[in-house]
């Protein structure tokens, strides 16, 4: 006891605050001070009212008009919100994004484990050839074009699997997740063979388990690449009604006047309001989980970027 | 005969490769697992590549990928201007588009790229543990955000009637009541594009060097520390060089991939004002071939742009596994 407390005094007299500490905390302050500002300055705005928004007095807070006090004060306003959820299209965007996601996420997530187990064995006959085939695939590809000519040939334009079957598999993570089955000890392996399990069997019974950190890493990158893409589905998708979360964000940006207004009733709603609104209603899952997920998001990246 | 028949049979089971039928029949399981993958890979990612034909084709969508007629090298005489000589080239579709890529793929990379290396290297300063773990933490929230949101966060604070960045302008003074509007001003594309892809994805790049200066040695500082060396010293000296070779190996992965920018971000931004520096090899295939329905013309310039990307990385990784003996493959 009493030798722990003396090896830690010197330590902490060591470590005393220099004016380099202070200067970098207030660095560090900064620095989340301006990544936080501007997802903050979205939900001000979208609970902000629309005079407020219009002379431009949201900064740091949500502001209203208040009756009482005759000018615009500090308070919230939830117009845009209930907006939101009397405009049909918004909610439907949103059921499908999580539809898109959802489906996707599993989709690819089955394809990519199936693909990476045969290429981890060493001794998989074809192992060298589709190494080969899967990696040019990493350097160089058809491009945007020539992949939407396929794609409408087969009749899969408008269409969800339009959206997930193109996208199964992502070369990147199929390649994260094969180095770490690769690491996972022959001995189990070669157990479960003279056991006579089947390939199928020790894949899912005693490698899947086993890369559980490397498949929620992965599983990740497939939710926030399902749920966050624009462009795909605004070239694949041509009716609204299937339109993403995005895509409608996407609408509200680029036509910013004409598309919202279409959605609204009286002119003195500001588009503004609604579009953050609408932007906050789609980051805050992420806004959520992020925190809890973010591990596995450092260790999918450290894991399987660098291989050594 | 039989006893030495045998015989062979026991010494060579051991020794003799397998047929090519036998290791098949041994396989068959993970032949059947890869299947799905392989035919996945055959039609979504070579297909493509063998659809990169009709960039020499006069494609029509009702002739399709095969039967449209070879045009030969037409698309990309017509890419380059160069059947009027100089002149013609002067005023070609490629050139604007190539200096356009380049210069912000150089830009990005010049100011992209030291900034998550800095942040790290002060990240690891911090003494605080939880402290550090919030800014960490916080620090990759934006790169879980989608190009879309961005933008949006982007113009709504650039707006010039009620867009926080003017708010601020006009009350000190910098800029009239009626404010100054960025996004079509082609002088502030860069700077905007750069820096909110600074903002955007910083924490996520630093993440890789954090997990470097984690593994650095401890006793280097404090042998550093008994040697005289200051704070900044011995971030110099001690911090700096044992990061050097995740530095270059990343420099060098960046550098490869120059031109392949995030033309979504640039579709969303760029207006008919910005596009004489905004437009990229990206943008344009996405408005001839999407928009116009150029599809052969389009995809010449796709391909042009993937050939110069797989050049660059090629050479980015020779050069890489010359110097640091790391490469891709």
């Amino acid at each position: 006891m009493s030798g722990l407390v003396k090896t830690r005094k010197p330590k902490s007299k060591l470590d005393r605050y220099t004016l380099f500490d202070y200067i970098n905390v207030v660095l560090m302050l900064l620095v989340i001070f301006i990544t936080l500002y501007p997802v903050w300055y979205v939900l001000c705005i979208s609970l902000s009212s629309s005079e407020a928004i219009n002379q431009g007095v949201v900064n740091f807070l949500p502001m209203k008009f208040s009756e009482t006090a005759g000018k615009i004060v500090p308070g919230f306003s939830f117009e845009a919100y209930g907006k939101i959820l009397s405009t049909p299209k918004i909610p439907r965007a949103y059921w499908n994004t999580i539809r898109y996601t959802g489906v996707g996420v599993v989709c690819e997530l089955l394809m990519t484990i199936m693909f990476a187990y045969p290429l981890s064995r060493k001794t998989f006959i074809f192992r060298k050839p589709l190494m080969v085939m899967v990696t040019i695939t990493m350097f160089f590809s058809g491009g945007l074009i020539p992949t939407y000519l396929i794609v409408s040939s087969l009749g899969l334009l408008d269409s969800m699997w339009g959206l997930i079957i193109p996208n199964l598999i992502w070369t990147f993570d199929l390649i994260i997740l094969k180095n770490f089955f690769e690491g996972i000890p022959h001995e189990l392996y070669e157990a479960a063979i003279v056991d006579g399990a089947s390939e199928f069997r020790i894949m899912t019974t005693i490698f899947v388990p086993l890369a559980k950190p490397s498949i929620a890493a992965i599983a990740l990158f497939f939710i926030m690449g399902n749920w966050n893409s624009f462009l795909i589905p605004s070239i694949y998708l041509t009716s609204a009604d299937k339109y993403p979360l995005q895509v409608v964000l996407r609408d509200m940006l680029m036509n910013d006047t004409t598309k919202v207004s279409d959605i609204m009733d009286d002119a003195k709603f500001t588009p503004e309001a609604l579009k953050n609104a609408t932007i906050f209603v789609s980051i805050l899952p992420m806004l959520v989980v992020y925190p809890w997920l973010q591990k596995f998001f450092i260790k999918g990246l450290t894991v399987g970027a660098v291989k050594g | 005969m039989a006893k030495a028949s045998k015989a062979d049979v026991s010494t060579t089971v051991t020794v003799r490769k397998r047929t090519l039928g036998e290791r098949l029949k041994k396989d068959w399981q993970l032949i059947l697992l890869a299947l799905p993958g392989v035919v996945f890979y055959i039609i979504f990612r070579y297909g493509p590549m063998y659809g990169l034909t009709i960039a020499f084709k006069d494609y029509g969508i009702y002739t399709g990928i095969l039967g449209s007629p070879w045009i030969g090298f037409k698309n990309f005489v017509e890419f380059f201007n160069i059947q009027n000589g100089w002149t013609g080239f002067a005023s070609s579709d490629f050139l604007p588009l190539f200096r356009n890529t380049l210069l912000l793929g150089l830009y990005s990379l010049f100011w992209g790229f030291p900034f998550p290396i800095l942040f790290a290297i002060l990240l690891n300063e911090v003494k605080n543990s939880k402290f550090k773990k919030l800014v960490q933490t916080t620090s990759f929230l934006p790169s879980f955000l989608s190009v879309v949101v961005v933008c949006s966060m982007l113009v709504d604070m650039l707006s010039p009637s009620n867009g926080a960045i003017n708010s601020l302008l006009k009350a000190i003074g910098l800029v009239g009541e009626d404010g100054y509007y960025f996004m079509i001003k082609p002088e502030w594309f860069r700077t905007i594009y750069i820096a909110s892809d600074i903002w955007q994805n910083c924490g996520y790049n630093a993440i890789i060097y954090v997990a470097a200066l984690a593994g650095v040695d401890q006793q280097l500082y404090e042998a550093a520390k008994i040697d005289g060396c200051g704070r900044i010293k011995s971030m110099w000296y001690v911090t700096l060089p044992s990061i050097l070779p995740t530095v270059a190996t990343m420099f060098i992965m960046r550098s490869g991939n120059l031109i392949k920018i995030g033309y979504e971000k640039v579709i969303l931004l760029y207006q008919p004002a910005t596009y004489s520096v905004a437009d990229i090899f990206g943008t344009f295939v996405y408005r001839k071939g999407i928009i116009d329905m150029d599809y052969s013309y389009s995809t010449a310039v796709g391909l042009f742009e993937s050939t110069v990307a797989l050049i660059l990385v090629i050479t980015c990784n020779t050069i890489s596994r010359k110097l640091t003996e790391t490469s891709l493959w």
